[in-house]
């Protein structure tokens, strides 16, 4: 999504029509191929996603709604039937076709595909009948989109190179933006905290810039363990911890492959290193079962906490200090804050991030 | 081996490593013989971090009824104010948040934590990163817990009990609990390793009695012993003559053994062919819980837990032969053996039934229909397998809970049961406490941070973090 862009209007308002239906919107959202180019990795871009709906139930089943909008000249039914790939991709069961003025052969073909089609009138009557015409005002402030988008990964004037500092936040903001979208899902919950522990001195000014990234990256890591914990909720309650490391480490057989793996390279690495210990489990691993843990016990709390960390950071970090209930409709409840705190905490503690990242949602 | 085929003979005692045999017995023949002693401040049972917490717990609960007395308020301050965070936050656990500070002030006053002390007590739980108090100017607005269920969480409380600088007279007072609840020592010899002058000796000897954690026994040569009520069910003389009988260091050995595995099965692990376990199960130190299987009779062993009352003794029981049946089933099934035992009696607690019949419950949980704690049904559909159902009893239940305690953390703390639900009304959590005696889990601790740049490179790669 781009400030520049003519669709903006409408994305906008998507957002809202879904965030009024009680999903989440995940900002940054773009599909890349990765192919190596000259002995180097280089980035295809394969399509941006114009807005992601996630809504976790109470018992953390996730469901995905995906939105194109559209309002140039391309061809209605092949915008649909990519429409359909890209679903098929994030495993969406719905998605919208947006386009002020809408083909009828187009309105034809859609529900065949497990599309709706939105045309001005549609997305107005959804405005009204979900009240979100006049309310949740925040996600259609373009103002505060195009400041948010600003502060989006580095700041380079023209003509500099960036600092070894800058591309290593780059880098942040392109795993967060790019591969978490395409890398196995289970890899994402130790790579966010990973990755920001690789810059946590870089953020250690935690400016409006290093909030953004940080609450993106929250949101991130948030969305990893929702998804486990509703992987724990699905397959055996009765035993989160062998559950987690199972996912964690990509499932039974990888588990043991990599737990083979530490044992030959733990020998290697004793003969070399005088006895060091190499351990499969990252240092912040008790604490990350113990979250999961908690937000399995708190299921309909946990399916809250992507929302309160999407209306701290449109209300307080961006906002001026607006009280977060007026976008989440209803006074959010204490166990789904402190489950969004205690998930912060981690990736804080975790990654060495300071404090003051997460400021405004402490304060709640 | 038989143990009735056991030559029940004193044996002569061994000199234990490194000077640490601290005891005078006789011989066989009646001889005198001189041990070595263990220095001034070496205890014979080592203390770690997570044994420092549960023994700062020990004093509290020991103490909490003591309304007011001067030894422990001057000597025991940070013991005690460790003690109460450990049993708060014992029964905090599984919550999320507490909102109704008044009710959490019932709960605390309930747990032996006045009014005047939570505030303290809460900031402790801040200090180990267990809460956050979040407050409208001086009002306290909602206490955020973080308190572990799936590890331990005495270590980190034993960890700022040494960071309060306890006094020499509050360690040696923790020290020396730990140490005559391995295993009583004479007196003499217990302040010698203390490293306390007699005043301060027998100022914690009287504070560690007025909280029956600490007493004395006289033996027939009248030679006085200092042993634990927190870990002799009844009569200290038995555990006290296997004392006599065996190095000290043998006697902690094997009785921390069962103590860490309640239940332990004759012949697995240390008890295989143990001389101390064995004249410890003669003796009637260990109490042995025998099961038929088809293999032929099985026995497992429990470790004495003090500070029962007589009206729980017949709880302490049913855990007992509960337990013994999983481990039955853990160690000797013919098929499908059970390989996480808690998990299955959790299960069992929420469910009072197992999913599937078997052909084998009749000789695995034939005990717990004689002790009117299940029965077990013939299935209809499938000739010769048989149905469990749990007898959902108030008393089963809580020897349910007692056995799954004992599966978690073998010998705990002495905290009391108070449930934080009664004065929170908040739902627990699946993993959260036993009602009847609410604990912390004990963490295995899987290995230390490996610290050089190559060790993390490999590690992540190997975890499969994205670069």
């Amino acid at each position: 999504m781009s400030s520049g862009d003519r669709d903006l209007g409408l994305k906008l308002r998507m957002r809202r029509i879904l965030w009024a239906q009680g999903f989440y919107c995940p900002v940054e959202v773009d599909l890349s191929h990765y192919e190596y180019e000259q002995r180097q990795l280089m980035r295809q871009s394969l399509t941006d996603i114009d807005v992601l709906g996630l809504r976790f139930d109470p018992d953390l089943r996730a469901q995905a709604v995906l939105v194109d909008c559209k309002s140039g000249r391309e061809s209605d039914p092949a915008r649909i039937f990519w429409l359909r790939g890209v679903m098929d991709f994030f495993h969406a069961e719905q998605g919208f076709f947006v386009k002020r003025k809408v083909h009828g052969h187009a309105r034809a073909l859609a529900p065949r595909l497990g599309i709706r089609v939105l045309d001005e009138d549609g997305l107005g009557h959804l405005e009204r009948i979900l009240r979100a015409d006049a309310a949740f005002t925040a996600f259609v402030d373009e103002t505060r989109y195009a400041r948010m988008e600003g502060l989006w990964g580095i700041d380079v004037p023209e003509g500099s190179k960036p600092t070894a500092a800058q591309v290593r936040v780059k880098n942040v903001a392109h795993y967060l933006q790019y591969l978490y979208w395409m890398v196995d899902e289970y890899r994402n919950v130790q790579s966010v905290i990973e990755q920001f522990g690789l810059v946590a001195r870089d953020l250690q000014g935690a400016g409006l810039r290093e909030k953004f990234l940080a609450h993106v990256g929250l949101q991130r890591l948030s969305l990893s363990l929702l998804r486990l914990a509703g992987e724990v909720i699905g397959r055996n309650v009765r035993d989160v911890p062998a559950q987690v490391r199972g996912y964690i480490f990509g499932g039974p057989l990888l588990l043991r492959e990599r737990e083979a793996l530490f044992a030959a390279v733990e020998k290697i690495v004793d003969a070399k290193l005088g006895g060091e210990a190499l351990t499969l489990e990252p240092p912040y691993y008790p604490e990350l079962v113990e979250v999961v843990n908690k937000l399995v016990q708190y299921a309909p709390d946990a399916s809250q906490i992507l929302r309160i960390e999407e209306a701290v950071l449109l209300c307080r970090v961006f906002g001026h200090d607006e009280p977060i209930e007026g976008l989440l409709g209803s006074k959010p409840t204490s166990d789904a804050i402190v489950l969004a705190k205690r998930v912060a905490l981690l990736l804080q503690k975790a990654a060495n991030l300071p404090e003051t990242l997460f400021a405004e949602l402490h304060a709640l | 081996m038989d143990l009735s085929t056991l030559d029940r003979t004193p044996p002569h005692v061994a000199l234990g490593v490194g000077g640490r045999i601290f005891r005078t017995i006789l011989t066989a023949g009646g001889s005198p013989l001189s041990y070595g002693t263990l220095g001034v401040g070496q205890m014979a049972n080592k203390i770690d971090k997570h044994m420092l917490g549960v023994r700062a717990q020990d004093f509290h609960e020991g103490l909490k009824e003591v309304a007011s007395y001067g030894p422990k308020e001057v000597h025991l301050k940070n013991t005690l104010l460790i003690g109460k965070a450990a049993t708060l936050a014992a029964h905090l656990r599984g919550l999320n948040a507490v909102e109704d500070h008044e009710a959490l002030a019932y709960l605390a006053a309930d747990l032996g934590i006045s009014g005047l002390e939570l505030d303290r007590v809460l900031r402790e739980l801040e200090t180990v990163d267990f809460a956050t108090i979040k407050k409208n100017g001086d009002t306290i607005k909602r206490i955020e817990l973080r308190i572990p269920e799936l590890r331990e969480g005495y270590e980190e409380l034993g960890n700022r009990w040494e960071e309060l600088h306890p006094s020499e007279v509050e360690r040696a007072a923790v020290e020396m609990l730990h140490d005559v609840a391995a295993v009583p020592r004479p007196k003499e010899d217990l302040q010698r390793s203390s490293g306390l002058d007699t005043k301060n000796f027998e100022l914690v000897l009287s504070i560690g009695s007025t909280g029956a954690l600490m007493e004395t026994y006289e033996d027939d040569d009248g030679e006085p012993l200092i042993y634990s009520p927190l870990t002799v069910e009844e009569n200290p003389r038995p555990l006290i003559e296997l004392a006599r009988k065996f190095p000290s260091d043998d006697v902690v050995l094997a009785l921390n053994a069962v103590r860490n595995e309640q239940g332990l099965p004759e012949g697995i692990g240390a008890a295989n062919n143990n001389p101390v376990i064995i004249e410890a199960v003669l003796s009637g130190v260990l109490a042995p819980v025998r099961i038929q299987t088809a293999q032929g009779e099985r026995r497992f062993f429990f470790a004495p837990r003090g500070q029962i009352p007589a009206s729980e003794k017949v709880i302490l029981d049913k855990a007992r032969a509960i337990l013994a049946c999983v481990r039955s089933g853990q160690h000797f099934a013919d098929y499908r053996k059970i390989f996480n035992p808690a998990a299955l009696l959790r299960k069992l607690r929420r469910e009072k039934t197992f999913s599937y019949s078997r052909p084998d419950y009749p000789e695995q949980y034939g005990l717990l229909v004689s002790k009117q704690i299940a029965i077990i049904d013939p299935d209809t559909s499938r000739d010769g397998f048989f149905h469990f159902h749990l007898l959902d009893t108030d008393e089963n239940i809580k020897a349910l809970d007692l056995a799954i305690g004992l599966l978690e953390v073998g010998d705990a703390s002495t905290a009391h049961t108070s449930d934080a639900q009664v004065f929170l009304g908040i739902a627990g959590s699946y993993a959260g406490a036993p009602a009847t005696r609410t604990r912390m889990a004990k963490f295995v601790k899987r290995s230390k941070t490996a610290s050089r740049h190559v060790v993390t490179t490999i590690s992540k790669l190997l975890r499969g973090v994205v670069a």
